[in-house]
């Protein structure tokens, strides 16, 4: 009787040693990070930058000027559109900074005519080695939010009577001010 | 513990026919109300966003992300869109692409009829089809374009508050103008778009005398949301902006969240009039049986098998009430049209809200009795048999 007992008291501290290293590992592999699955893209090191580029010039001038595949430093605030900074992409709109805003802080400038915003206005997006924009979350990095005053240094990817995208190489956003 | 048996419990309801009667009645209201509260919040969820096509995005104006009707949107722009806007969903080189408009108008019965009717007119392309798949034609054809023919949905007529035959086959309506005939009747089930009436697009736009359209919409195969916003944003000239279809009606769904609130708070108040005038009956209803539970306990049944057998009464008179009122909600109920200001939503009784009714049903059932049966069973033995 007592043999008996021994064994299935070394059976039961068998199944619990098992069922203890079993939970042990499933707490161990839930804690680890999950793997990323064409998760988002890390932005570049060294995009942000903390020293304004010297010689920016504003958006509505950048529009005249340009040319595709040279390069350029404007100068802008980020808006345009009411939601200026895109979703999961590292791209956004940014407005001359001779653009008005608007009383009630809207980043839309909806008060500004059509016409004259569009000339105002630039696609800034940071690519990848294959050109595509970067799938990346750029929104308040580096405190980079709608209406920011940003000056941007890159190159002009497009630019037309329509639209002017750049490609931008850094991003200087002035904290200071507005 | 030594139970009473549980057909104690099923004789001591004929006791009093008309009270068991009157109790049974008020809780049918009371789950009906219940039923009514619920089916309404899941009929708007259902229609706004859960019937809505996920990979489906709105391209509205910039400007106008709040109202598609506001919202105005060069013609020209969908033939951009298709041509490039990658990863959207093509049929037989058919881009998923149907530019639309969006209007509620006053339409009437003939040129001159005093009676007019608010009616939502969507102005469509055949690729409205293939991006809206829930929307099959059910009677008649698609109306041609440059003849002024519609076709109307399922619920239009609600939404007209008229007759469903005045919108039949071969009968004609006026609006912008013109009389237009009904040639075809479509039914999109469960969602916004059964309330209303199709128009071809451009006799439309020439009716109302616009070049524009309220919205494009798309179908996504491979791209996602994200992806149309960054469209959007490199092609600002466009002067578009997206919205994914579900979040566009789960924002309107938000909107209608204080009505939501209002509508439960009324259930619940009701409900709580209910539970206490239930109270009250059970308080007299027990109080009159004092000298029986007294005669239980000298028997030798415990206070908690007593409290049980009473809760057991009560539940069966509310579980009475519960499938009354379940059967009057599903007969009552379910599919009733309610109009609002987006179109028509059917009420819905489906499980989940006949489960919520039955909860609150069994629940009223169990909080009426207890506070009763705990009051009549304080009383010491002795008193209890010596009471009138």
């Amino acid at each position: 009787m007592k043999e008996r007992k021994f064994v299935m008291n070394c059976t039961f501290d068998r199944i619990r040693s098992r069922m203890v290293i079993v939970l042990a590992t499933v707490v161990s592999l839930a804690l680890l990070p999950a793997p990323v699955v064409g998760g988002p893209t890390k932005l570049p090191p060294g995009l942000f930058v903390d020293a304004a580029p010297a010689n920016a010039m504003g958006v509505g001038e950048a529009r005249k000027t340009a040319q595709e595949g040279k390069p350029v430093v404007i100068r802008g605030r980020v808006g345009g559109v009411a939601k200026p900074i895109a979703d999961k992409y590292a791209m956004f709109l940014m407005s001359d900074m001779a653009l008005a805003l608007c009383q009630d802080g809207c980043a839309d400038l909806c008060h500004i005519p059509r016409e004259q915003l569009l000339a105002n206005l630039a696609t800034v997006q940071v690519v990848d080695h294959t050109g595509r924009p970067l799938k990346a979350d750029i929104q308040g990095m580096n405190g980079l939010r709608p209406l920011s005053e940003v000056i941007i240094q890159g190159v002009v990817a497009k630019v037309d009577k329509n639209v002017m995208i750049v490609n931008a190489r850094s991003i200087f956003v002035n904290r200071a001010g507005k | 513990m030594r139970v009473l048996p549980f057909d104690y419990s099923v004789r001591n309801l004929g006791r009093s026919r008309m009270r068991l009667v009157l109790t049974v009645l008020a809780s049918a209201l009371v789950v009906l109300l219940v039923l009514t509260a619920a089916s309404f919040v899941e009929g708007m969820a259902k229609s706004l966003v859960a019937k809505t096509e996920q990979s489906n995005v709105i391209l509205l104006a910039a400007g106008s992300e709040e109202s598609l009707e506001r919202s105005q949107v060069p013609t020209s722009t969908s033939g951009v869109v298709a041509a490039s806007l990658p990863g959207i969903k093509t049929r037989l080189g058919t881009p998923y692409v149907s530019p639309e408009i969006h209007a509620a108008i006053l339409v009437k019965d003939q040129r001159n009829s005093p009676d007019e009717w608010q009616a939502v007119v969507r102005g469509f392309s055949p690729q409205a089809f293939l991006v809206h798949p829930r929307v099959h034609i059910v009677e008649g054809r698609m109306p041609e374009q440059g003849r002024d023919e519609i076709m109307v949905g399922g619920l239009a007529a609600d939404m007209m508050r008229v007759p469903d035959s005045r919108l039949g086959v071969g009968k004609s309506l006026w609006f912008d103008n013109r009389s237009w005939t009904v040639v075809g009747r479509f039914a999109a089930p469960g969602s916004v778009l059964d309330c209303e009436i199709w128009v071809p697009l451009t006799d439309l736009q020439t009716a109302a005398k616009r070049d524009t359209v309220s919205c494009i919409v798309v179908t996504l195969d491979d791209a996602e949301v994200a992806d149309v916003d960054a469209f959007t944003m490199q092609r600002f000239d466009l002067g578009l902006t997206a919205v994914g279809e579900g979040d566009y009606y789960s924002s309107i769904m938000a909107f209608y969240r204080p009505v939501h609130a209002m509508v439960w708070t009324t259930a619940l108040l009701i409900g709580l009039t209910g539970l206490f005038g239930g109270l009250n009956t059970m308080y007299a209803a027990f109080a009159a049986r004092a000298r029986e539970l007294g005669m239980l306990r000298s028997l030798g049944f415990s206070r908690t098998a007593i409290m049980l057998s009473l809760v057991q009464e009560s539940l069966l008179t509310s579980a009475a009430g519960t499938l009354l009122g379940s059967v009057l909600g599903m007969m009552l109920l379910d599919g009733r049209a309610v109009r609002f200001s987006m179109g028509v939503f059917q009420l819905v009784v489906d499980y989940r809200v006949l489960l919520i009714g039955a909860a609150a049903g069994l629940l009223m059932g169990v909080l009426g009795a207890l506070p009763p049966a705990w009051r009549s069973l304080r009383l010491p033995i002795n008193e209890a048999l010596k009471a009138a």
